[in-house]
């Protein structure tokens, strides 16, 4: 006949038993807790954008980008924090950003949230390359948002997206057309180039353009028009006129004739080259 | 006497054997099913993440195998602390630190759940110091065997 001496389990042992017990509890409540508030939570904004109520209102106008009503409603558990963040950029240049800091939602309440973002759109115009992409070409703002909430303290979670908007060029289809040649004396004529853009970026556009016309007979040469005031608001379309002394015989009919162009705007000068048709 | 003690041994091997088998089956759900389902849904899934998995339910199910096949032996208790330390390791390592991040298109969502990581890390932790304690504690109890006394 064996036997074993039972010898009753030690009470650091039965503590950490208990302990083990505790945890697993816990781990297993607060994950079932935050399931379900996650779950009523996401059910219920879901279903507000389904039928469309709480969802915010987007304004953007030169100055400003405005998210405004956006209701958010915590049906959990857990106090909800939101912080909601946006910048907006064209290219690399940051041309303004807001945050509406930490808001907390209390478990069965719902707070409205507002964010308006300044937006500078001088900023844009300190940089040469992209001054030069905004004024002759279609460029891309980018909006950004980036949402933090979390369940304190347990989970945290950021969600980042946004949306991008074509902004047309400064100087859509900016055109030159010889409208009309006129005897001026008996050696000279008045040449008189119609000009004509429209503004399809949000910026105003001003500056000097200044004109030259090289000669097509003798080399070194060239005819300056006066100098053009131009100050054009977004969306509006532009017409000018560029006048030109020539002498007779300069233009001939059919032919082909490079304009020399420079514009002063925004402390940056841009020189390009453009063609007409006499 | 020394063949219904083999048998009783082995009829203890076999327990434990099939305690082993349940146990690697709970852990094959937990620590292999279950991520791969995740990173699978997620779209995280990478072959490191994968060959991570993998290993890591290997090192887990040999671990649990020995600690369970050898309970009363040092090496079972080495078997334990190991098998305490991969798990918490593995969850450490597969939820990135508690910073998991998901993208979606133009569309990116980063949840950090350090607090719930470390209580889910803490729960095979105290279990080794558990295991610990109680093999020091079993060290003082005398293992005795009765002497067969014959009655005239």
């Amino acid at each position: 006949m064996a036997g074993v001496l039972r010898v009753e389990k030690p009470l650091t042992s039965r503590g950490f038993r208990l302990l083990t017990l505790g945890l697993g509890i816990t781990l297993l409540l607060t994950l079932t807790t935050l399931a379900y508030s996650a779950y009523e939570n996401a059910t219920y904004l879901l279903e507000g954008f389904r039928v469309g109520e709480g969802m915010p209102q987007l304004n953007v106008n030169g100055t400003h980008l405005t998210v405004s009503n956006l209701t958010l409603s915590n049906r959990g558990v857990y106090p909800l924090s939101v912080a909601l963040r946006g910048w907006v950029m064209i290219g690399d240049v940051d041309l303004g950003s807001a945050s509406t800091g930490e808001i907390m939602i209390p478990p069965k309440t719902q707070k409205q949230i507002n964010l308006i973002l300044p937006i500078n759109l001088t900023k844009a115009c300190t940089d040469y390359n992209l001054l030069k992409a905004i004024l002759f070409n279609k460029t891309v703002a980018a909006f950004k948002v980036k949402v933090d909430f979390g369940f304190q303290p347990f989970i945290a979670a950021s969600f980042e997206g946004g949306f991008s908007s074509r902004v047309g060029a400064a100087l859509d289809g900016l055109t030159f057309r010889l409208r009309s040649v006129e005897p001026l004396n008996e050696t000279h004529v008045k040449a008189d180039i119609e000009t004509e853009f429209t503004n399809r970026s949000p910026i105003p556009v001003s500056g000097v353009l200044h004109a030259s016309l090289p000669s097509a007979r003798q080399r070194n040469l060239q005819y300056t028009a006066a100098p053009i005031e131009v100050f054009a608001q977004p969306s509006q379309h532009y017409l000018t006129h560029l006048t030109f002394t020539l002498p007779k015989g300069e233009l001939e009919s059919g032919a082909w004739y490079v304009l020399q162009l420079r514009f002063e705007t925004f402390g940056h000068v841009y020189e390009w080259i453009s063609a007409f048709r006499v | 006497m020394e063949a219904p003690k083999k048998q009783n041994r082995a009829l203890v091997y076999a327990g434990r054997a099939i305690q082993a088998a349940i146990f690697v089956a709970i852990n094959y759900v937990i620590f292999f099913i279950t991520p791969r389902f995740f990173f699978i849904h997620t779209g995280l899934l990478t072959a490191e993440i994968e060959a991570a998995i993998s290993s890591y339910f290997l090192m887990i199910a040999s671990l649990t195998i020995l600690h369970l096949l050898l309970k009363d032996h040092i090496i079972g208790l080495a078997s334990a602390v190991g098998l305490a330390i991969v798990e918490a390791l593995y969850l450490y390592v597969i939820t990135n630190g508690g910073v998991l991040t998901l993208s979606y298109g133009g569309y990116t969502l980063t949840l950090t759940f350090k607090p719930l990581l470390y209580l889910m890390m803490a729960l095979p932790l105290v279990n080794m110091v558990k295991q610990i304690v109680e093999y020091i504690g079993r060290s003082s109890a005398q293992h005795i065997e009765m002497v067969e006394v014959e009655e005239w």
